[in-house]
């Protein structure tokens, strides 16, 4: 058994609410956290948390290798976690921290480069017996192989430019019939867009639904999931919002999925909290891809199965054996996050910046918020406009969806404008509150966000209330009337 | 945060407000709202509009009484209707000598933001 290290001072490589969330693990565990945070970030919640702050410089901060690595030596720091996104699946980034003598809470640098190349993540996975899904990367471009391969698939297929991107030079083939047609037409775009025409074809899958598995190992090998979190709610493949347990998995598929997923973790020797994604197509499901690292929508997984996965996460980088076993995790009600963007969904989400004057949350039993913003603070430009998170917890999914609709209808943000009025139609559309939607839902029924705003009379008549309210404070302020039309006016 | 009480018809509540140059930002009925309060500009393009004897309703009301006919002349400084919005009462006086073009509404009639309420053109020479 290797050596378990207590770790005194925890380097924080991250920003906004993810930050806050590995400082309070922290302090939960007694632990010190450093920020190693951008000049942008200094009127953050996050900063002001921390027990040590670095600033560091340059135009990326948060991608910067060596001087990340460098700040959370000089800081005297035992451990980094590198939260989500940015460095968080850097293979280099944690050969770095590793070679500065600290330990990154995450998994091998090699887990992260196998599962982070998708080619080889596919061979893994195949030979682990993940389902992929099914395909054709071959040398042979011939008509004839390509159409024996597409038939050997299965119809519809989708014809993809080996060089492609962005959905140029995609194609779907129906049927045998239309598959030269439509070979051809892929070629010639591919070839316009990447100067190659060499194709791919894959199993074209409608009508799908996100499903992940929660993994976690040790360095013991010991290897447990934490049940599934559905994300089908999604815009241009940024998730929106995500639940778990999944509404559309039967109990037989939910255990060959945890199955699969726990053949994948094993596969790659992966060490501490990972996510295994899965496309599900009725109940048939395929690897989609492992995300090595922390996930944004983890606290529906701590709301149903009770267990801290950031405080997990350090312990394991200890060299714990994880402090539970599979029999010890059990799932309890149901529990549903919504993004909180700060963007205006009368204006097609447009980013909205701005200092915040008025933040607040209604606090209550089943309901959490991991923010990154207190008022006073302002949204910048600079970073994702993700300024926190929603999260509920109930008995059913029904229960959960109606505690959501109350917590968005009770915050209240000014300063800025945020998404709460797009998640609550959202959540109140048929196919969401059914647990029907794939990940066309957002395209298929949101595709202009929540078009322009309309004012209702009654929210005017409110608007001359206020108007008249403060108008009158400033007159008897000896000040200024608000605006030229109120002189107008009088009470009656 | 500052609170202020509304009183609709059938409402009366307290609501969190907060007022930032020219935005109002307000809860309520589960959603955070920001009012673009008209500026002097847009104030003075409303009497700029005055000017050409365009009356538009600035708020959704009701009309109260009507004091002129299409087609008939009035004086400067004439009452030519009052309109009321929520227990408010609004008053639009003709901004120079002229006929009624444009007459929309009659008493009682509710109008919407916007509307054109009344067109009064210059008499000629």
């Amino acid at each position: 058994m290797a050596d378990v290290k207590n770790f005194k001072r925890i380097a924080v490589c991250n920003r906004g609410e993810v930050a806050v969330r590995i400082i309070e693990a922290c302090h939960q565990l007694g632990i010190e956290a450093v920020l190693l945070h951008s000049q942008p970030d200094i009127g953050t919640r996050a900063y002001r948390m921390a027990d040590d702050c670095v600033l560091l410089t340059g135009d990326s901060p948060y991608l910067d290798i060596k001087q990340n690595a460098e700040a959370a030596k000089k800081a005297m720091a035992d451990a980094v976690h590198p939260g989500f996104g940015f460095l968080s699946e850097n293979a280099d980034f944690a050969e770095a921290i590793i070679g500065a003598g600290l330990s990154f809470i995450g998994p091998m640098p090699d887990s992260i480069r196998n599962m982070g190349d998708k080619i080889s993540a596919k061979k893994l996975m195949e030979e682990a017996r993940v389902p992929c899904i099914p395909g054709y990367k071959g040398e042979d471009q011939s008509l004839d192989r390509l159409k024996s391969e597409a038939t050997e698939i299965g119809f519809p297929v989708l014809i993809k430019a080996a060089a492609g991107g962005g959905g140029r030079g995609m194609k779907v083939s129906r049927s045998k019939a239309d598959f030269a047609e439509q070979l051809d037409s892929a070629k010639r775009e591919s070839l316009a867009a990447f100067g190659s025409d060499q194709v791919f074809l894959e199993k074209y899958l409608e009508n799908t639904k996100h499903i992940e598995f929660q993994i976690f190992g040790d360095q013991y090998g010991n290897y447990v999931h934490l049940f599934e979190r559905e994300c089908s709610v999604q815009r241009r493949h940024q998730k929106i919002i995500e639940e778990a347990p999944s509404p559309s998995l039967d109990e037989e598929t939910r255990k060959r999925m945890a199955e699969a997923a726990l053949r994948a973790a094993e596969k790659v020797n992966y060490v501490g909290a990972g996510t295994v994604e899965f496309l599900l197509a009725g109940q048939d499901f395929y690897f989609l891809e492992m995300n090595t690292r922390l996930q944004v929508e983890h606290p529906v997984t701590e709301y149903i199965t009770g267990k801290d996965l950031v405080q997990t996460q350090i312990k394991v980088a200890m060299g714990s054996p994880l402090p539970f076993m599979q029999s010890q995790i059990e799932k309890k009600g149901h529990s549903i996050e919504c993004r909180l963007y700060a963007e205006d969904p009368y204006k097609k989400g447009i980013p909205s910046t701005g200092e915040i004057f008025h933040q607040k949350f209604p606090k209550g039993e089943g309901r959490r918020f991991d923010y990154a913003f207190d008022p006073g603070d302002s949204v910048t430009s600079f970073y994702d406009p993700m300024i926190g998170k929603l999260i509920v917890h109930a008995e059913d999914r029904e229960a959960a969806c109606k505690k959501m609709i109350e917590v968005l209808q009770e915050t209240e943000i000014f300063g800025i404008q945020t998404n709460i009025d797009f998640l609550v139609e959202i959540i109140n559309h048929p196919e969401f509150f059914t647990g029907v939607m794939t990940t066309g839902f957002i395209e298929e029924y949101f595709s202009n966000a929540l078009g322009e705003k309309k004012w209702s009379e009654e929210e005017l008549q409110v608007v001359e209330h206020l108007m008249i309210q403060l108008a009158n404070q400033h007159t008897q302020a000896k000040e200024q009337p608000l605006s030229a039309w109120q002189d107008a006016w009088r009470n009656v | 945060m500052k609170y202020l009480g509304i009183k609709l018809d059938n409402l009366s509540t307290r609501i969190p407000v907060h007022r930032h140059g020219s935005k109002l930002w307000f809860h309520f009925n589960g959603k955070n709202h920001c009012y673009e309060i008209p500026n002097r500009a847009s104030g003075d393009q409303e009497n700029a509009e005055a000017a050409k004897g365009i009356f538009k309703a600035s708020m959704p009301g009701k009309i109260m009484k009507v004091f002129i006919e299409k087609g008939q002349e009035v004086k400067q400084g004439q009452v030519l209707m009052v309109m009321e919005a929520m227990k408010m009462e609004y008053a639009m006086e003709a901004s120079f000598d002229g006929t009624v073009v444009e007459l929309n509404h009659s008493a009682g009639d509710q109008v919407s933001l916007g509307d054109l309420l009344v067109r009064i053109e210059k008499q000629e020479g």
